[in-house]
């Protein structure tokens, strides 16, 4: 072994302590503006490559990230609901209708609910095949109560296709409140790297029906007549004692309906896919009109303007590391200018001995590339984690 | 073996400037071992330096082991020294994330010579004759200042050099370990057949050397740096 290397190494060893923290400090400087480039990145194609396959969002009027956020990615935002009404009128638009001859690419999502702490996302099943979500395990919904996973719901639920799902208990202490719906799990997408993985899909009515818009009890006419406290012509007032049902079966399927006027039933988004380019602006246009109640937001342009406020807070955060990176390096430079000092009893006997005056100025040299060589590594291995579990942490993010 | 003969060496300016030495003659015989004596200051330890090739007097010729070392340069010097010369110091410095026998084999490894499982054998036979044979592999931070001593003598004949410097060799050691140190290194020393010039004070211990040269005899001129 070189002799440098060999005293280097032994000189490491001995001080291991004080090795140990300059390669630390060395590999955190240098991972750290790596891990943060990574994630920064792998965060920026997340949301971009998201964003570019949902060209127009359309939602009720507040914070344009959240209804951003709410649409790309399932989060449950701090907004108003939009009016189904907007959606039936979306689809019929001119412009939804001319795409491809194929009829309307708008898709409603209602998000306002979650079951077992994952999003509950009610849509059409043309959303799952727009977005090329597939079943690994199962089938898609079939009726109402039926519900499809996500990879990664399925995963952290533990659940599989035959299983039962129970919606979340929105609030413990209001009795007025519907209890928790018990769900069938049909089916398991396979898994996308997308949100879409977390979520939990069911048909939009399953969706307002959790959401207490729909319902089914026991039929009333034939029940006990004890149970029925009035009757005006065909409006019959029921008691509490009939029995309402958590759950749909084939026998009860038929008892499930709603209140109210469907055109007023609430959405989070609607997702539209224009023709294009023109008939998408023409859209934005018009649904962006104050009288409309309602905005149109270009995603990918708010997901730029996300990313740009990511970016300055990088360029903020790197500043500052560049700052501690400096202090560093000159405490370093002093680690071993005091070590030189320290060291020059050693340095001495290393001449008397025989050895060239330029052969601790080396030692030092080789120590020092050990140091840095060692941080690099370990520095590498960081970065190159962070690359592989970036996208996982992104998506769990998100 | 050894041979200095209008030597005159003065330190820079910057470097201590003042002090000045200057040696008529100076000869050691093969296999002798020659005490020089004189009091603090009159350039014996200057003298060490230029036997052994670390300084270079402005005037004279040095020759040891019939090597010029007065004509060679910084590399040639350093080579001769790592195979010429051993060297004892007044205080041992071994170096502390060494183990004892790395240490002893450190000349070695500077002359890039192979530490080869015959020079770990030679360095484990030198420890065993110090009475070090079960701590080759401890620090030099455990042992004690007498131990350490012995262990800087086997460093100095590890390479088997025909011509051993010491500086003072036994002055860290208090006087009762001093005499069987010295006993020890003149052992090891004639064992190997090397030839000695050992500075020292220490007037008890002068009748173990073949000769004892006085630097008053040596030096014309001296100033005040020791």
């Amino acid at each position: 072994m070189n002799r440098f290397l060999f005293l280097a190494l032994r000189y490491a060893l001995f001080h291991r302590i004080r090795t140990l923290a300059l390669v630390a400090a060395v590999a955190i400087i240098c991972a750290l503006p790596a891990v943060v480039f990574t994630g920064v990145r792998v965060f920026e194609g997340a949301l971009s490559s998201r964003a570019k396959t949902t060209p127009l969002v359309i939602g009720a009027p507040g914070g344009r990230f959240d209804l951003a956020l709410a649409a790309l990615y399932h989060r449950k935002g701090r907004m108003a609901a939009l009016p189904f009404g907007v959606f039936e009128a979306i689809a019929q638009s001119e412009e939804a209708r001319m795409r491809n001859g194929m009829g309307a690419q708008v898709f409603p999502l209602h998000n306002a609910h979650s079951a077992g702490g994952h999003p509950l996302v009610g849509t059409t099943l043309e959303y799952l095949e727009y977005r090329g979500l597939r079943p690994a395990a199962g089938r898609l919904p079939g009726v109402l109560g039926d519900a499809v996973l996500g990879a990664q719901a399925a995963r952290t639920l533990g659940l599989k296709p035959g299983d039962a799902l129970l919606t979340d208990q929105e609030s413990l202490f209001d009795l007025a409140k519907n209890p928790p719906m018990r769900l069938h799990v049909t089916g398991v997408l396979a898994p996308t790297g997308s949100a879409d993985d977390r979520a939990v899909f069911v048909d939009l009515r399953t969706g307002w029906i959790v959401g207490g818009l729909g319902h089914g009890h026991d039929d009333v006419a034939a029940a006990d007549p004890a149970k029925l406290l009035k009757k005006d012509g065909a409006n019959l007032t029921a008691s509490a004692a009939v029995r309402s049902f958590v759950e749909v079966t084939p026998e009860n399927l038929a008892s499930f309906h709603f209140h109210g006027d469907p055109k007023d039933f609430p959405l989070t988004a609607v997702i539209v896919m224009p023709a294009t380019e023109k008939a998408g602006t023409i859209l934005a246009d018009r649904w962006n009109q104050p009288a409309r109640r309602a905005q149109a937001l270009d995603s990918a342009a708010v997901v730029a303007e996300l990313l740009e406020m990511v970016f300055r807070i990088e360029r903020f955060f790197n500043l500052g590391l560049l700052v501690v990176a400096g202090s560093c390096l000159l405490v370093l430079g002093l680690v071993f200018n005091l070590s030189m000092r320290l060291r020059g009893a050693e340095r001495d006997t290393l001449l008397r001995i025989g050895a060239a005056k330029h052969t601790v100025g080396l030692l030092l040299m080789v120590e020092l590339g050990l140091v840095v060589g060692m941080g690099l590594a370990i520095a590498g291995a960081i970065t190159a984690a962070a690359w592989r579990a970036a996208p996982a942490v992104v998506e769990w993010m998100l | 073996m050894i041979t200095a003969r209008h030597i005159r060496f003065s330190y820079p300016a910057h470097d201590g400037g003042g002090f000045s030495l200057e040696v008529a003659a100076f000869a050691v015989s093969g296999g002798e071992a020659v005490a020089v004596v004189g009091p603090s200051g009159s350039g014996k330890t200057t003298l060490l330096s230029l036997l052994a090739g670390i300084e270079t007097p402005q005037a004279g010729e040095i020759t040891v082991d019939g090597v010029a070392v007065t004509g060679l340069g910084e590399p040639a010097r350093r080579a001769f020294r790592l195979a010429k010369i051993g060297q004892v110091f007044q205080r041992v410095e071994l170096l502390e994330y060494l183990t004892l026998e790395e240490n002893i084999l450190l000349p070695l490894r500077l002359a890039d010579a192979r530490v080869d499982a015959a020079a770990r054998m030679r360095a484990g036979g030198l420890l065993a004759r110090v009475g070090l044979a079960g701590k080759a592999h401890r620090l030099p931070g455990t042992l004690s200042q007498g131990e350490r001593q012995r262990a800087g003598i086997c460093r100095a004949l590890v390479a088997a050099p025909p011509v051993v410097l010491a500086d003072e060799p036994t002055s860290s050691l208090d006087a009762a370990s001093a005499g069987p140190a010295l006993d020890l290194f003149f052992q090891l020393v004639r064992e190997e057949g090397a030839t000695l010039v050992c500075l020292t004070h220490d007037t008890a211990q002068l009748s173990r050397f073949d000769r004892v040269v006085n630097m008053r005899d040596l030096a014309q001129e001296r100033g005040g740096r020791p």
